[in-house]
């Protein structure tokens, strides 16, 4: 969890992740943050996030990234 | 006959499918399905096969990927029959989608062929269909019912562009009738036939003398040329669009939103999030997502990234894929350099604005220019990009530049000049129809004048409709204006 806080932290310095449940819907993040992150996230974790697991209920917290990234290393 | 969506005869068909859509108790689909075969079938003069091709591959592939979707479930995790399944579908997906962009690529490219009626527009929403249902969504059993999704006859003229999950629910069900739906489907669609036929046809005959023949030409004949055209593809395209999604409203339908005032856009990136939605989100999550995701663009990301920092890496990748996106993008719009030099010239355009936010982003400032100095910045930017679309010739674009600081000595004067096209009653009612769509639009940004009239007092109420219905029906139609097809169509 602490390794993707601190890629959230170093893609977007200006957003409060620990509180916000509306990243995407609120159009907090867009999609450049989004793939930034998406590719951080494939290089520290070493999975590869598939473009179909690109909703917006799986990026919306850091809690569903967190669970996304828990259900790729079990896979 | 012309069935076209500003014609007496499309009104009259339009009426008749409404009726019957809710004089039948159930199954009204099929209603839809049936006007739309006819319409399809007509409207294209009958050269309906690559319509059918399409919607049979499609159809077939579906059924194909979901029940092998069904069975990978099924299977174990890391099971080699899963690895087996998902390359089958893999290979199945590709064929359906060369053999539908092909068909496209094919009418587009070749000349002299027999342009399929909508094919821009189908082809985009089957395309984005099978995709989903490869990517676990559901398919459509009913070939019926699925053709009606790529056939839909009030979508046929000029898109939206259509996705089956977001559709089917309104499409399939059997809406009741809903007073408050027809209203405000009808204000939509007449406020959207008197953008296109007051506004868009009547700015027309200015724009193609000037662009047709700017040898005739120069000074500031050019730029209002060029005004009038934003003008009238605005008028024309989102016109086009209200008739149709305000139609879907009164059969209780949910046709994507496509259009949220782009002329009000800060960036020409907003503009783009605001102007033709339904192409721009499928081009996001077709084509942008899946390059921006692919191994590739990772490997270059992540090299860029230990070399220069996060912010030239994600500035850099994501800037490039903008670029290719935006070369399909321009070439999606027809045959012809300029719109490949449009695509690119969107974007460097979108690239740049990236860069500027990231660097806002990181360095938390904001760019010191007021709100209606951007939105000037935008329209600029726009208009050189139309005019690379409207020009005849790539080549005529920097000599119609060159005309604009240049002394003709046809030139009779600029007043005359717009005179040979718009007589006194023109002007006027231009000025009254394009003033009028500035005003609604600011009160627009705020809430739909759909929504303030249903809670207006009934004397406003009165006084809008009686406006409403008078400049459609006395300066639509009026003798001196020709109804013109839509330029959207063409693409």
């Amino acid at each position: 969890m602490e390794q993707l806080m601190k890629i959230l932290e170093e893609a977007r310095p200006d957003v409060d992740f620990q509180n916000e449940i509306n990243l995407i819907d609120g159009e907090v993040l867009d999609s450049m943050d989004i793939i930034s992150i998406i590719m951080e996230i494939n290089n520290v974790f070493e999975i590869e996030l598939d473009p179909e697991d690109l909703e917006a209920k799986n990026f919306n917290s850091v809690g569903a990234i967190w669970a996304l990234i828990q259900e790729y290393q079990m896979k | 006959m012309s069935l076209s969506i500003t014609s007496f005869s499309f009104v009259i068909f339009a009426t008749l499918v409404i009726v019957l859509y809710y004089i039948i108790p159930k199954h009204k689909w099929i209603v839809l399905c049936i006007a739309s075969y006819f319409y399809y079938g007509y409207v294209s003069n009958w050269h309906i096969g690559p319509m059918v091709i399409s919607a049979a591959t499609l159809w077939l592939g579906s059924l194909y990927l979901d029940k092998t979707n069904r069975n990978i479930k099924i299977l174990k995790k890391g099971a080699p029959e899963r690895k087996k399944y998902k390359r089958k579908s893999r290979i199945i997906l590709l064929i359906i989608i060369g053999v539908n962009l092909g068909l496209l690529l094919f009418y587009k490219f070749v000349p002299n062929t027999m342009f399929p009626l909508a094919i821009s527009f189908y082809t985009l929403s089957g395309i984005g269909y099978i995709v989903d249902v490869y990517k676990g969504g559901e398919a459509e059993g009913n070939i019926c019912k699925f053709s009606l999704l790529l056939c839909f006859f009030p979508i046929m003229t000029q898109g939206p562009i259509v996705r089956y999950k977001k559709l089917r629910t309104s499409l399939y069900r059997d809406n009741c009738f809903n007073i408050n739906n027809v209203v405000s489907g009808l204000i939509l669609a007449l406020g959207g036939g008197i953008k296109k036929l007051v506004i868009a046809d009547r700015v027309c005959p200015l724009v193609n003398g000037v662009f047709n023949d700017y040898e005739t030409y120069s000074g500031l004949i050019i730029p209002i040329a060029v005004i009038g055209y934003m003008i009238q593809l605005y008028c024309d395209f989102s016109g086009g669009i209200d008739i149709i999604i305000g139609y879907g409203k009164m059969l209780g339908i949910d046709l994507p939103e496509n259009f949220r005032q782009p002329y009000f856009s800060e960036s020409v990136s907003e503009f783009w999030r605001r102007w033709h939605i339904s192409l721009g989100n499928w081009f996001k999550d077709y084509i942008y997502m899946p390059l921006a995701m692919s191994r590739l663009n990772n490997k270059i990301y992540g090299k860029l990234k230990s070399k220069y920092g996060v912010m030239v890496a994600k500035t850099v990748t994501t800037s490039a894929v903008t670029f290719v996106v935006w070369i399909v993008n321009g070439i999606w719009h027809g045959a012809g350099w300029k719109y490949v030099v449009f695509g690119a010239y969107m974007g460097i355009l979108i690239s740049i604005d990236n860069f500027r936010k990231n660097k806002e982003k990181e360095e938390g400032i904001q760019e010191k220019i007021i709100h209606f100095v951007r939105i000037l910045r935008t329209l600029f930017l726009m208009a050189i990009g139309w005019m690379l679309i409207r020009v005849n010739n790539l080549s005529d674009f920097p000599k119609m530049i060159g005309a604009i600081f240049a002394a003709n000595n046809k030139s009779v004067g600029l007043i005359a000049n717009i005179k040979v096209f718009w007589g006194d009653m023109d002007c006027a009612v231009l000025a009254y129809s394009v003033a009028s769509l500035f005003f609604v639009e600011l009160l627009q940004r705020k809430k739909s004048i759909r929504a303030r009239i249903s809670e207006a007092k009934p004397i406003t109420v009165i006084a809008f409709w009686l406006v409403l219905i008078f400049t459609w029906l006395v300066l639509s139609y009026d003798s001196g204006n020709e109804v013109r097809g839509f330029i959207y169509a063409n693409f």
